[in-house]
């Protein structure tokens, strides 16, 4: 999921090597066009679960943690490459490649390019490279241009809670109906993200406040590993929590 | 903004930035844009015919950057330079550049400069925004007699009289109003010509 508060991304640069960043778009910096900017890498770090208990508790709890509440409501949709890749012909398949995710929110395209997850010693989060644009609606064309094809797709409707550096997510995912329009529910639970971004010295300190936020919401939400990708799964006529819940915080 | 015509001809910098202070042009500020070419990484040996587009910056948008394909252009924020050396699916295969100065001259925003392919000046180019047709009661598309008149009555005499319409039928993507996007076209051409 996308943040972006947009107010905070000139002490993201400042931290970014050093550790957490605040939450808000991915950015870098550029003085010389001509440049690589590829220099300031910033990482999502994230926490996935499913909410046990009725939201009502949950929200109480959520909002006794953060500072501010807004609802989000978006359609998601994820680019895969067909372009041919320098990687080893072994590894195709094993690992999961990076992908662009489109999201379309009021009139306006956002658009992620997410990297592979990256796997860090005594670090339960998911850590993945990311880096945040706007563009204009011609964007999806211009992705198939370049050889990109739509891997799947979803609507998004919720809340995000936020702090100075950590945002919580409490959303349902729904499925996207063959003339674009909003399906039915694609899990029986609300799910629940954690997400921080993090500089790349930053992975265990944005590890930790995870896990340090993820405590005070136990019992109500299970943590797990969730794929979105098995959202859509095709033939399934009812909704159902796609997710392999691995139960409990200390993995 | 208003309607631009955009184009390069063989000739001397001096001249023409001494002609546009003498008409009254005053430099406010100088610049460059930048046109990469970029080509999709395809294996060795292969058959196939790589994938290419032309990405476009300019200084004086310096957090945008824009990007055309085919018959698609694409603002976005600059850091898509960023994706696209991460993604690791292109490559920049080559650079022009236009060292730009920016001159006012009534209605009219004047910037001129050499075009650098390779170190080496393929030409000056040229563009000329005419900023009173930005005004909702003439059409960016219908000053293009104004324009001509004036560039080559007042900054030619060129070998050939320069052309300021610009067919943008090509290109169905684009906004009905003249836009940035329609600027980058125009530069993208220019420079396509000139390599």
């Amino acid at each position: 999921m996308f943040q972006q508060n947009k107010h905070h991304q000139q002490q993201q640069q400042q931290q970014q090597q050093q550790g957490v960043v605040q939450s808000g778009v991915a950015s870098a910096t550029v003085n010389n066009p001509s440049e690589s900017i590829v220099a300031g890498n910033i990482y999502e770090c994230s926490l996935h679960g499913i909410l046990s208990t009725p939201s009502s508790t949950f929200i109480q709890r959520a909002k006794g943690m953060m500072r501010c509440e807004h609802p989000v409501s978006y359609k998601e949709m994820v680019f895969k490459s067909t372009v041919q890749s320098a990687g080893p012909s072994w590894a195709e398949g094993s690992i999961l490649p990076s992908e662009i995710h489109v999201r379309y929110e009021k009139n306006t395209v956002y658009v992620r390019y997410v990297g592979v997850p990256q796997i860090k010693d005594n670090i339960n989060a998911m850590i993945r490279n990311v880096v945040d644009i706007k563009s204009s609606e011609t964007f999806f064309i211009y992705l198939e241009n370049l050889g990109y094809v739509k891997d799947y797709e979803y609507f998004v409707d919720g809340y995000q809670y936020s702090t100075y550096n950590l945002s919580l997510f409490l959303v349902n995912h729904r499925r996207v109906l063959n003339d674009g329009t909003k399906g039915e529910l694609l899990n029986k639970h609300s799910m629940v993200e954690l997400q921080c971004l993090s500089g790349e010295e930053g992975f265990v300190a944005a590890a930790e406040y995870l896990n340090t936020y993820a405590e005070y919401l136990y019992p109500f939400v299970e943590l797990i590993k969730f794929d979105h990708r098995l959202l859509t799964a095709e033939n399934s006529n009812t909704p159902t929590t796609n997710v392999n819940v691995v139960g409990g915080y200390n993995r | 903004m208003g309607y631009k015509c955009i184009f390069s001809f063989k000739g001397q910098l001096p001249e023409m930035t001494k002609r546009i202070e003498f008409l009254g042009g005053i430099k406010v500020s100088t610049g460059t844009i930048n046109c990469s070419l970029y080509l999709e990484r395809v294996p060795d040996g292969s058959n196939l015919i790589p994938r290419e587009f032309h990405l476009l910056l300019y200084d004086e948008k310096p957090k945008k950057c824009f990007t055309v394909c085919r018959d698609t252009i694409v603002e976005t924020d600059r850091e898509m330079v960023s994706i696209l050396e991460k993604t690791n699916s292109y490559k920049k295969r080559q650079t022009t550049e236009a060292l730009i100065s920016k001159y006012e001259l009534g209605d009219f925003i004047i910037r001129v400069g050499p075009i650098v392919f390779r170190t080496e000046i393929r030409g000056i180019l040229v563009e000329v925004e005419y900023t009173a047709c930005s005004t909702p009661v003439t059409s960016p598309f219908n000053c293009t007699k104004l324009l001509s008149e004036f560039i080559n009555g007042n900054l030619g005499p060129f070998p050939e009289p320069i052309q300021t319409s610009f067919d943008f039928s090509a290109y169905p993507t684009l906004p009905k109003s003249y836009s940035d996007l329609h600027t980058s076209y125009q530069y993208v051409n220019l420079f396509r010509t000139i390599n």
